[in-house]
């Protein structure tokens, strides 16, 4: 198990082996839902990956498989430019939202990290259409088999 | 440069929505997917993924709503304490869809095996199906070329049948609904306790019936073999019935065993004993002879070895015989028995038995058995025996017969010249004694060749009707008159009469008296008995023809005969006495035998003797009238006489005692020369009174010959008949002939001239 995926199982030693602090019992600070998160983000994207090189390896002649692909593609697409968004927020300031109360009306950009920032906060516009792909490949399948 | 954020907000808002939408739609389309092959391990996988999904797609799209809608409605802080929940959940379903993603791998070499699998299960179920096809079409030919076969399920539906059970039971098949088996075909056994089916129900493996059902107008017969059908569990779901038809073997038995009765029948009525085996040597069938002859039954003989039923030995030497199943089975060829077998049957009766044995072969010429054929002989060889005895006896008595003839010839010339001699009243004394004992010595001779021809060819005898008892009862007296013997007469009232020469059956008793006189020097007592007896049943008897009999019986308590000398005692001139001729029992047993009767004797040294002899009771069952004496002596006639005779001596003693007698006399030597001189004397005037002519003359005419033409010159001639054969039928006939008299040679000179006085008177 561990040799055959290599990958995922490698990051967990390599978090335990940090030298401080001590994760077991030390207090959850506030990054830590970050870091969690992009963990996922990183392992969604390793397991669309990893379906994706197999799919591409073994299926892609018959029906669905081709749209099921894209879908795979667009999710993978999609974890990467959420993840890009989760950690671009990092490097934002606070005072590039302009609020109306406590409601953004505007954004200010002033450089390539803004844009992509803002770019990645319109991740529906890819992960809609990963999904339709998704609805097309099971409509085939539903419909053909 | 400032960007609105509301296309952000709109974008996130929207996208929600649909995503939300497409993920319940997505869910649907997977399940239905997966529905459709619930087997399907990839499509399960698919289906969980899409789960995994719509998880994330729900909890995102509805984290971003409700993050917009409080932030539209400046609840900032709210969400600032939800997004954490939000962010975990969405972290918790990245992880979830990442574990489905590496286990793709996983997923689909098991789904791959399981369609291998399927696959090759497909194929094989495709290459069973076609195989099940291949045997479904073999096994419809075969059902449909076979014997009727129907199936009924436990409740008695029949269920299917062939082609051929439709023809014979039509209605089977002509009903849309399920029919049954009992209305299919109907029969004595249905709705009882020995329905086949029924008994099949109740746990039976195999019932067998027979059924006759007619079928275009001819009754079939079929055997109908009924079995169980059972499941893998070995649990009863319906029966199978095949019909077999046995009408040809039925047929075929009936044939059978009406010819095994033919067979049987003809085994019991054959008269011959008959006894078969099996290649052992082991009895299989024994007919109602054999059983009678064996003294076992058939049920008792049957499984026996051949030598304990045919129990046989060599009737001479004693010892057992040769087993003829053993020489059958080795040369395979038809056998006939040793010679002198005697049958021993179980009572220890012996039978004189021939027989033949032949093997039996199947239809390959193979050996199977054999069959023993055998027939009592018993009688047949007593009877050959006595032919052979009486062939011999006559034998001996033609012999005998033709010696008489010429001895009486010459007895003849003697006798009459010594009569003649006599007559010279100059002869002295001595000489007249001398001539007397030479004439007494003629007469003894005389007797002699009498008795030689009783028992010859020539002695056929003088049959009357007359009763046994009186000559029986007149001879044995004369016989034992002035000996120490007596004898006791037992004879029925109503004893039968029968045909007999009274002279030789007088002869019998004195012959059989004498002997049993002679064996009982020191006297004693002789049992003469006579009775009926009616032979209604030859099969049961020796006799082989039905007739009635009276049987003689005469018993000595003598010193008997001994066993070797029985079977000789009627040999000619065989005797136990020294002064015995030995004729004394051959002429007895010649007489019976031309009486058509038997004779036998039995005897133990020591204890006594006993003849038995049967005649045939007489046809007409009153005694003959005495013969009346039609001439007389009226004196002394001198006439013409002619004499004819082979015989120069005996023409011319002949001549000198008529002459004696003073008579005239002419001499032929045969019938020619006589009727010439009948003729010549006829015509000169000068008439013959009387002819005394010879009965046979060797290589001319003889007397019997002469007398018709004589008679038929002159036919108030009188002629006397002369023979040495003083047996011959025609000198006891003599009217018969045409003769006038007879008279045996030699002539004694007081008998001729009796005879020719009475004649010429």
């Amino acid at each position: 198990m561990f040799f055959k995926h290599p990958p995922v199982f490698s990051i967990l030693p390599v978090l335990m082996l940090l030298p401080s602090p001590v994760w077991a019992t030390q207090t959850h600070a506030d990054a830590e839902g970050l870091i969690a998160h992009q963990t996922g983000h990183f392992l969604f994207i390793f397991g669309m990956g990893y379906l994706l090189f197999r799919l591409y390896r073994i299926e892609h002649k018959k029906t669905g498989w081709a749209e099921f692909k894209i879908f795979l593609l667009l999710t993978t697409l999609w974890n990467v430019l959420t993840f890009s968004g989760h950690w671009l927020n990092e490097f934002i300031p606070p005072e590039k939202f302009i609020k109306a109360g406590s409601r953004t009306v505007s954004f200010e950009i002033d450089s390539i990290i803004d844009i992509l920032y803002y770019l990645s906060k319109l991740d529906h516009l890819i992960l809609v259409p990963a999904l339709l792909f998704l609805l097309l490949a099971l409509q085939k399948w539903n419909t053909q088999q | 440069m400032n960007i609105p954020w509301a296309p952000i907000i709109f974008i996130d808002i929207t996208g929600s929505v649909i995503i939300l939408l497409i993920a319940f739609w997505s869910e649907t389309f997977s399940r239905q997917w997966t529905n459709k092959k619930p087997d399907d391990v990839f499509r399960q996988y698919i289906y969980l993924l899409t789960l995994a999904i719509v998880f994330f797609a729900v909890s995102r799209s509805f984290g971003h709503l409700v993050k917009q809608v409080l932030l539209l409605n400046d609840m900032a802080g709210l969400w600032n304490h939800i997004s954490p929940f939000s962010g975990a959940i969405n972290t918790v379903a990245f992880i979830v869809i990442f574990a489905f993603g590496i286990y793709f791998h996983r997923f689909q070499k098991v789904h791959q095996e399981i369609e291998k699998y399927q696959n090759n299960l497909e194929e094989m179920i495709t290459i069973r199906t076609d195989e099940l096809e291949e045997s479904k079409l073999a096994l419809e030919t075969i059902l449909n070329n076979s014997n009727p076969i129907c199936i009924t399920s436990i409740d008695y539906n029949l269920i299917q049948a062939n082609d051929a059970y439709y023809a014979i039971w039509p209605q089977a098949g002509l009903s849309s609904r399920t029919i049954k088996c009992y209305d299919s075909r109907p029969g004595k056994h249905c709705h009882t306790s020995d329905c086949p089916l029924r008994l099949i129900v109740d746990g039976k493996d195999e019932v067998i019936t027979e059924v006759a059902k007619i079928v275009d107008g001819i009754e079939r017969v079929f055997i109908i073999t009924s079995r169980p059908i059972l499941d893998a569990a070995h649990k009863l779901i319906g029966m199978v019935e095949s019909f077999q038809d046995i009408t040809k073997r039925k047929k075929a038995e009936l044939a059978l065993a009406s010819e095994r009765e033919r067979l049987a029948v003809t085994l019991k009525s054959i008269g011959d004993g008959v006894i078969t085996t099996d290649l052992a040597g082991r009895v299989t069938l024994i007919n109602r002879v054999a059983e009678q002859l064996t003294g076992w039954s058939q049920q008792e003989a049957i499984g026996k070895p051949v030598p304990e039923i045919f129990n046989i030995i060599n009737e001479i030497t004693g010892k057992p015989a040769n087993n003829p199943v053993d020489k059958i089975v080795i040369t395979e060829k038809v056998t006939e028995l040793d010679n002198n077998t005697t049958l021993i049957s179980r009572d220890g009766t012996n039978y004189s038995i021939e027989d033949s044995g032949a093997p039996i072969c199947d239809e390959n010429s193979k050996v199977i058995g054999s069959v023993i054929v055998f027939r009592d002989v018993t009688e047949k060889k007593k009877t050959e025996e006595e032919l052979q005895k009486i062939k011999k006896l006559e034998s001996v008595g033609v012999l005998a017969g033709g010696i008489a003839h010429d001895f009486n010839n010459i007895l003849a010339a003697i006798s009459g010249n010594i009569e003649l001699s006599l007559i010279d009243a100059e002869l002295s004394k001595k000489s007249q004694h001398l001539l007397s004992q030479a004439q007494k010595a003629t007469f003894r001779a005389r007797d002699l060749t009498q008795q030689l021809l009783t028992f010859a060819k020539g002695g056929q005898p003088i049959k009357e009707t007359a009763s046994l008892a009186e000559i029986v009862k007149d001879s044995a007296d004369f016989v034992l008159r002035g000996t120490k013997v007596a004898c006791h007469y037992a004879f029925p009232d109503d004893l039968w009469l029968v045909d007999i020469d009274k002279g030789q059956i007088s002869q019998v008793v004195q012959n059989i008296i004498l002997n049993a006189s002679d064996a009982m020097p020191d006297g004693g007592k002789i049992e003469v008995s006579c009775r009926n007896i009616s032979v209604a049943n030859p099969k049961d008897s020796l006799r082989t023809e039905a007739s009635d009999y009276v049987e003689l019986q005469i018993t000595d308590t003598g010193i008997g005969i001994p066993q070797d000398a029985l079977d000789k005692i009627f040999d000619p001139y065989f005797s136990t006495k020294q002064k015995g001729s030995g004729l004394g029992l051959a002429i007895t047993h010649s007489i019976i035998s031309k009486h058509d009767g038997r004779i036998d004797v039995r005897s133990t040294p020591g204890i006594g003797t006993t003849f038995t002899i049967e005649l045939p009771a007489g046809r007409n069952q009153s005694p003959t009238p005495a013969r009346q004496k039609t001439v007389a002596n009226q004196g002394k006639k001198h006439g013409r006489i002619l004499v004819m005779d082979d015989e120069e001596a005996v023409r011319e003693v002949t001549r000198e005692l008529l002459l004696a007698m003073g008579h005239d006399v002419l001499l032929a030597k045969d019938g020619k020369e006589a009727l010439q001189l009948y003729q010549a004397a006829n015509e000169s005037g000068s008439r013959i009174d009387l002819s005394i002519m010879d009965l046979t003359i060797p290589g001319g005419l003889g007397g019997k010959e002469t007398i018709q033409q004589l008679l038929s010159i002159d036919p108030q001639a009188k002629v006397i008949v002369s023979s040495g054969y003083s047996t011959d039928p025609v000198m006891a006939k003599f009217k018969e002939f045409g003769f006038s008299s007879a008279i045996s040679k030699p002539h004694r000179l007081s008998d001729l001239e009796k005879v020719v006085n009475q004649l010429l008177a």
